[in-house]
């Protein structure tokens, strides 16, 4: 052969390696696009994850038996999926006894790794899309049953605490504008009722969500819908929503005049929802889907044998939930806070009191009591330097030393991180008054205890 | 018989120059003042110490000591520098007629107040010469100010100063005590340096000084102005009236004319102020307030029962009671508003007169 | 032998490529992540060389004149539009039954605002770069009238006798009332600072005028922005409304029963430390309103505690009263306003609550029924005569949106013939004029840099603490050749200035893709000259005051015949074009509150219009920056100067205009120095 025909098949042969490789890379596209995995429950008992399995169920089939989509573990539950529709992560454990860790399917590959391997309970992921993924992590505090909110990647590194409240934060998601939305229940001193927390995805700016109204508090975590607003289900198996342009006053129960019981649901791109429903004279708790616009009975799609919650359609993202930049630096210990004026709020002045209405000072407290009392400035101002990832609560006193207001709910502060309030629990709907607060004239009041190597900027 | 023909001539000719600097004989209608109204803190004024005063329609402003006050309704409204005044010592004031817009002279700088609102000038923060402002006038879109530091000119519409100082103008020092305008030109009264007149249209200054030099005494009448320690100036139909701390003079475009108080009705030659409404001035001395046609004088002094009038013309003085008085006598400010009141400011008080004739 | 050296030398060639390649690509990797302080910026060489070209033949190529459709009026008969093309300089006349152009008629330099005349036959086009209005026979399309005012000419009413025209002169803050009967300006009051919009009242007794800008106010106090009250009959200023925390009233406009004048608002939180954005911490934006008969003035929002409607603009108010729609250029979306339900609002507003009115995130909810999205940059409106349908200009598309009021949809575009592709400067420009860069649309670049300049607002945006290093914002017109950036001068490049920090620092929000950075740089870079200095130097002729002036910055001894340090002259940190050199220096202006830095020089071109002055803005006026903060000498030797020759000085400076007037003088300072060194 001469040497233009060796030269030509070395050609040929790679033009044929190249379109061999284009077919390969092909086959192992995402086989669950468009799918819907939801758990299924072993029992009655909605709060008993034991057993629970995930399923893969095809909605253009519909009469078609869901597949079980994970073989070796004895539990698995939870399902959230990554914004371009690869990565399934989901809480499971292999062994009956093992505690709950986080996992990741690749849907597209069909492997499944470990995310977590911590000693405690590790549930409910949630996907960041900067390929964190963030879940709950169960601990003590004072002797009581709390579970934080953590982040790390998907390998497992960079394993950072979010939350630091004595509380059970559960039930994050990721909203399309880049915040962790999840649901929050004081637990330390006193328990007092879940509300829906909203934080910057590095655990900054934690802020009331919703609270619920009317006597119907949110029981569940919230998800995006195209529409607008916020799903979640609420007490006694309602089906709620709030706008999430202003969820503090948009509470609306939408399965108040449908009968049934709601467990999950899950806004669709269409603007309808994926939901978990028990119709009135159901058995078992199934999917369905629920137009919110129409607000009639859910249409069934795979009513179940047993209990079916949390649906996740199998879906990309687009545009995928924003990538909030973080100034929060773990190197740094401490953190800054200022309030405006400590005696805007909008709530009553507590009862008893008997000198001035008008507080001065402000009580800084920890989980081990007092920390300290900082006077305000003339104008109201307080501005601190605290220790961070340290959970506080103030009280607002008057120059008799009373009481006038608090105790506040727990507030903590990431590393580096500033905030600012415009009172003590002043209404979350204002803006903040536009003036200098006297009390940034000079440097913070440092509170901070702890002693650790500080980064120089 | 040339001798004869030159004589004549003389007689012909000399009369006419001396008739020529003789002020025009006019049928007198000077307006008598009285029913003296006095106001003072216990009216509701701020201070007792009144520096100027300047009418606008129906209501009058009034500069004291202690801040600007707008009298409307009969009522006495006082800004201070809370409101946004630059300095509670209010020396001078003009309301332009082309916007309304009222501007203040301080001793700590220049407001314009306008719809509410002060805006303020200051050596500091503009263009402005010094913020000790003794005079201030509205001059279509220009604004013209005399400081202690220079005179000033503002043009509104461009929002820029030229300052006038012995630097770039005919002035002795930069200290100026006032300015009018008129008849295409503004004057201003140079402490020490006479009057120097502005010419808008050559955009040139010439002076007018004593030419007595620094004589205290008028050596030779009526060849200029007759002291260069100017005080105030002040125009009307044609005719530029100068202040000085020794009497008064009076400019035609041509001659100049002095007055004293030892050979006119002008209660003193100490002059604090002056302003002319069409053919009479007003005059606010040390002793008196002196009003003049050109023919006629008539002052009025506080005295101690009351008041009373002063009356000269051509030599001959009469003198009648007033049951009212002004406030003071030491005059400090003046101006007429409508045909039938007038605003007098003094050192102990505001009195305001009508027209008795 | 040949085939021996062939293969030495196709390797050696292959080696000299793959040497080029491996150390020319970590070159330019340096090179890029130098310029853009990232390390993942694409080493697209053509994002810093060829998208910010200046003209040449290749911006030529890059670059096109597109209409950017700004405000618009429309005949009586409802037929018949006529829009400003701000940067074609035209007057676009459609029609809106065949929703076609009809023609274009050339008009002055940047078009601002057209009005016709009551009678249907004139068009008046104020033209703000050229400091004239054109008056338009609509008969013909011609120029027949071109009358002269004040600076900057920007919004106009006409009384309803068509006697009297009402400019409002932003440049010069005043406004200049013409006799239509001889064209010749009548009277000029002044107005607040940088006045742009003006509304008369049905009964045209009264006209309102607002403005952009605060008015001057002590140091880190609240800005106040005026809205100008005038007499029509007298015309003289009635009254002066002030409203406290608020600027940008872009628009303002009376409801037809004459009871409330509304005028779009910002309301910045500048004297707060920038430490956070939810909940409108940084800005938030809504309507200023007058009662008419009690004289009150409230604020309130128009934004939502967690969605932001950034820079409204345009104001038109329904035939019936009824409804009033608001476009907010920086989110493209115009809102719908039910005014009986607004008026509800403000019945209910005790005068002690009104300072949390202004700021009530949730009030919104009562009064506004709907946001109807639209094209890119929506800036002025028009209703039909019917008020049934809302003509939007939608600026950086080219093209108008016809919205029906009732359905509040929009049922069609009318192009304007602008060019079809999207160049990458016009692409920047929609980047800085968008919201979606800042965490829920609360702001644009645009916001705090209207027209690409500064909004004369000093921001309390320290790093690290609160209150500390406050700055002035500063201008982004023509700042291309003059890095490094910000006041500490520590971004070399706009990119930098514009990249991962500002997302962490300010915005908040994911950070530009690099696609819209790039395009952004560009757009900074290559489309923003500063305006002509027609105020104060219209064509290079200094006048006595400004050449004096000009002696003194150029001057190497005082006045009693001292050498003057050649460190202490102006001209060395402000040497011409830019009157800037560009490097980092202590003039003695740092604060207690500043942590210890130099300052970058800043330029000075156009300097009269960017007060206050000062890396903190505590100079309201160029005279204070040596009459209050330069007590030693260390700012330029000034304390020997008498006040005429300060005078003078500033006037100099402010005669300053763009710095393509000092190429030639730049040229002459640079061989002088030359000369001098060797």
């Amino acid at each position: 052969m001469n040497r233009s025909g060796k030269w030509l098949n070395v050609i040929r042969v790679a033009v044929y390696a190249g379109l061999a490789s284009v077919i390969c890379l092909s086959c192992s596209s995402n086989k669950f696009e468009g799918k819907i995995v939801v758990v299924e429950l072993q029992g009655d008992n909605l709060s008993s994850l034991d057993g629970a399995r995930l399923l893969m169920l095809d909605p253009e089939k519909v009469g078609k038996p869901a597949t079980a989509l994970l073989s070796d573990f004895e539990s698995s539950a939870s399902p959230s999926l990554s914004h371009e529709g690869r990565y399934l992560y989901f809480q499971g454990k292999q062994n009956e006894g093992d505690p709950w860790q986080i996992w990741v399917m690749d849907l597209k590959k069909g492997n499944v790794t470990q995310v977590s391997d911590l000693p405690e309970n590790c549930t409910q992921p949630s996907s960041l899309p900067d390929g964190n993924v963030v879940f709950s992590r169960e601990g003590q505090v004072k002797g009581k049953e709390v579970q934080n909110l953590w982040k790390c990647m998907m390998d497992g590194c960079c394993l950072t605490q979010l939350t630091h409240n004595p509380a059970v934060n559960l039930y994050s998601s990721v909203l399309w504008e880049g915040r962790i939305l999840y649901s929050s229940q004081q637990v330390y001193p006193e328990v007092r009722k879940t509300q829906l927390m909203i934080m910057r995805p590095d655990g900054a700016k934690s802020e009331l969500y919703t609270a619920g109204c009317c006597g119907t508090i949110p029981v569940s975590g919230g998800l995006d819908s195209p529409d607008g607003y916020i799903y979640f289900i609420s007490s006694d198996g309602q089906l709620s929503r709030v706008l999430h342009r202003r969820p503090l006053h948009t509470f609306e129960v939408l399965s108040r005049d449908l009968g049934g019981s709601f467990a999950s649901v899950t806004p669709t791109a269409d603007s309808s929802c994926l939901v978990s429903y028990l119709p009135v004279d159901g058995n078992n708790y199934g999917l369905y889907r629920f137009d919110p616009r129409k607000k009639e009975t859910p249409v069934a799609l795979f009513p179940g044998e047993k209990n079916l919650v949390d649906p996740l359609l199998i879906a990309r993202v687009d545009p995928r939930p924003k990538i909030l930049p973080s100034p929060v630096d773990p190197a740094i210990t401490t953190a800054l806070l200022m309030t405006q004026n400590i005696n805007h709020s909008m709530l009553p002045v507590n009862e008893g009191i008997t000198g001035d209405s008008l507080a001065d000072r402000i009580r800084i407290s920890t989980l081990d009591g007092e920390l300290a009392i900082v006077e305000a400035k003339d104008d109201g101002s307080v501005y601190m330097k605290l220790d961070a990832d340290t959970p506080y609560f103030f009280e607002t006193l008057n120059r008799q030393g009373e009481v006038v207001r608090g105790p506040s709910d727990w507030i903590y502060l990431r590393p580096k991180e500033r905030r600012a309030c415009t009172g003590c629990h002043a209404n979350q709907e204002l803006a903040p008054r536009n003036f200098q607060p006297h009390a940034v004239l000079e440097d913070p009041v440092v509170l901070a205890t702890k002693v650790k190597k500080q980064a120089i900027n | 018989m040339r001798k004869a023909l030159i004589i004549t001539g003389l007689c012909m000719v000399i009369p006419m120059f001396i008739m020529a600097s003789e002020p025009e004989k006019k049928s007198s209608t000077m307006p008598i003042w009285g029913n003296w109204e006095n106001f003072t803190t216990k009216n509701g004024l701020p201070a007792n110490k009144v520096y100027c005063v300047r009418a606008d329609g129906d209501r009058v402003w009034i500069g004291t000591s202690h801040g600007l006050v707008l009298y409307e309704n009969d009522e006495f409204k006082t800004f201070t520098v809370e409101d946004g005044l630059a300095h509670p010592g209010v020396l001078a004031i003009d309301v332009s007629e082309l916007t309304g817009d009222v501007w203040i002279g301080t001793l700590g700088g220049m407001n314009r107040y306008s719809g509410g609102q002060f805006e303020t000038f200051t050596q500091f923060n503009s263009g402005l010469a010094n913020d000790v402002i003794y005079s201030v006038i509205c001059d279509g879109k220009d604004v013209w100010c005399a400081t202690g530091g220079g005179a000033g000119h503002y043009d509104t519409y461009k929002e820029e100063w030229e300052i006038y100082t012995e630097r770039n103008a005919p002035m002795h020092e930069p200290w100026t005590y006032g300015v009018c305008a008129g008849d295409n030109k503004v004057w201003i009264a140079a402490w020490g340096g006479g009057v120097i007149e502005w010419q808008k249209e050559k955009q040139t200054f010439r002076d007018y000084v004593d030419p007595d030099g620094e004589m205290e005494i008028d050596l030779f009448p009526d060849d200029g102005v007759v002291h260069d320690i100017t005080t105030a100036v002040s125009y009307d139909n044609g005719i530029l009236w100068v202040a000085t701390y020794f009497g008064l003079s009076r400019y035609d475009g041509a001659h100049w004319k002095g007055y004293f108080d030892h050979d006119s009705g002008l209660a003193s030659n100490f002059i604090n102020f002056l302003r002319a409404v069409g053919d009479v001035v007003y005059l606010c001395t040390d002793d008196g307030l002196s009003s003049f046609d050109s023919e006629e004088w008539i002052s009025y002094k506080k005295t101690n029962t009351g008041g009373e009038h002063i009356f000269w013309k051509d030599g001959v003085s009469s003198t009648k009671v007033d049951p009212t008085g002004l406030a003071h006598s030491f005059t400090i400010g003046v101006d007429v508003q409508g045909d039938d009141t007038i605003w007098v400011a003094t050192s102990y008080g505001l009195s305001r007169g009508t027209r008795m004739n | 032998m040949i085939r021996m050296k062939g293969i030495i030398i196709s390797g050696a060639i292959i080696l000299a490529i793959g040497a080029v390649l491996i150390f020319g690509g970590r070159w330019a990797r340096g090179h890029v992540n130098y310029m853009t302080a990232a390390e993942d910026h694409p080493r697209t060489c053509w994002s810093c060389h060829i998208y910010t070209q200046r003209d040449n033949f290749i911006a030529k190529l890059m670059n096109e004149t597109y209409v950017s459709p700004y405000k618009l009026d429309i005949s009586q008969d409802g037929s018949t539009l006529f829009i400003v093309g701000q940067e074609s300089n035209e007057l676009v006349v459609v029609n809106t039954e065949t929703a076609k152009v009809v023609e274009k008629i050339p008009v002055g330099l940047k078009p601002h605002t057209v009005t016709l005349s009551p009678d249907g036959k004139s068009a008046y086009v104020s033209n703000q770069w050229a400091d004239n209005i054109f008056r338009i026979n609509l008969e013909n399309s011609k120029v027949e009238d071109t009358l002269v005012g004040g600076a900057g000419p920007a919004g106009m009413a006409i009384s309803a006798d068509g006697k009297n025209l009402w400019c409002v002169n932003s440049y010069s803050n005043n406004i200049s009332i013409f006799d239509l009967g001889n064209m010749q300006e009548r009277r000029r009051l002044k107005a607040g600072n940088n006045p742009v919009s003006i509304a008369m009242t049905p009964d045209g007794r009264e006209v309102y005028v607002s403005s952009r800008r605060s008015v001057d106010v002590p140091h880190m106090t609240h800005p106040l922005t005026e809205i100008t009250v005038a007499s029509t009959k007298s015309q003289r200023i009635s009254d002066r409304k002030m409203f406290q925390d608020a600027y940008i009233m872009e628009t303002v406009d009376v409801t037809p029963s004459g009871d409330l004048v509304i005028a779009t608002l910002i309301r910045p939180k500048n004297l707060l430390p920038t430490v956070q954005i939810e909940r409108g911490w940084m800005m938030t934006q809504g309507l200023g309103i007058i009662e008419r008969e009690s004289g009150r003035m409230v604020q309130l929002l128009l934004d939502e505690p967690n969605a932001f409607y950034a820079d409204p603009f345009g104001l038109v108010i329904t035939p019936d009263g009824k409804r009033a729609f608001v476009s907010h250029g920086a989110v493209d979306k115009v809102t719908a306003i039910d005014l009986d339900a607004l008026r509800k609002v403000l019945a209910e507003a005790p005068d002690e609550e009104l300072e949390d009115y202004a700021n009530d995130l949730g009030l919104s909810s009562r009064f506004v029924i709907g946001r109807i999205p639209t094209g890119s940059n929506p800036k002025g409106m028009v209703l039909s005569p019917d008020g049934k349908l809302l003509y939007v200009a939608e600026r950086l598309n080219d093209q108008i949106a016809v919205i029906n009021t009732e359905s509040l949809e929009t049922i069609k575009t009318i192009g304007l013939e602008g060019p079809k592709r999207r160049t990458v400067a016009r692409h920047g420009r929609q980047v800085l004029n968008n919201a979606k860069g800042t965490f829920q649309g609360q702001y644009a670049c645009y916001t705090c840099h209207p027209d690409v300049h500064e909004d004369g607002l000093v921001y309390n945006m320290a790093a690290s603490d609160m209150g500390r290093n406050l700055a002035n914002v500063q201008s982004l017109r023509d700042i291309g050749d003059i890095p490094p950036y910000k006041w500490n001068g520590k971004n070399q490049t706009i990119y930098k200035q514009d990249g991962m920090r500002f997302s962490t620092i300010l915005t908040r929000n994911e950070a530009f893709t690099y696609k819209d950075l790039d395009a952004l740089v560009a757009y900074i870079i290559t489309d923003n000259p500063n305006p002509p200095n027609l105020r104060f130097n219209p064509d290079g002729e200094l006048t006595a005051k400004q050449q004096r002036g000009k002696e003194i910055f150029y001057r190497t001894h005082d006045t009693y015949g001292n050498e003057i340090p050649v460190e202490n002259r102006c001209y060395t940190c402000h040497p011409p074009p830019y009157f800037t050199n560009k490097e980092m220096t202590d003039v003695g202006t740092l604060a207690d509150s500043d942590d210890p830095m130099k300052f970058d020089v800043p330029q000075l071109n156009n300097i009269y219009e960017s007060g206050p002055y000062l890396h903190d803005g505590k100079a309201p006026t160029l005279e204070e920056i040596w009459t209050e903060f330069n007590d030693h000498d260390e700012h330029g030797v000034a304390n020997d100067m008498m006040k005429d020759q300060l005078n003078d000085l500033v006037e100099y400076l402010k005669s300053l205009r763009d710095a393509k007037y000092y190429m030639d003088e730049a040229q002459a300072y640079e061989a002088s120095l030359s000369k001098k060194n060797k």
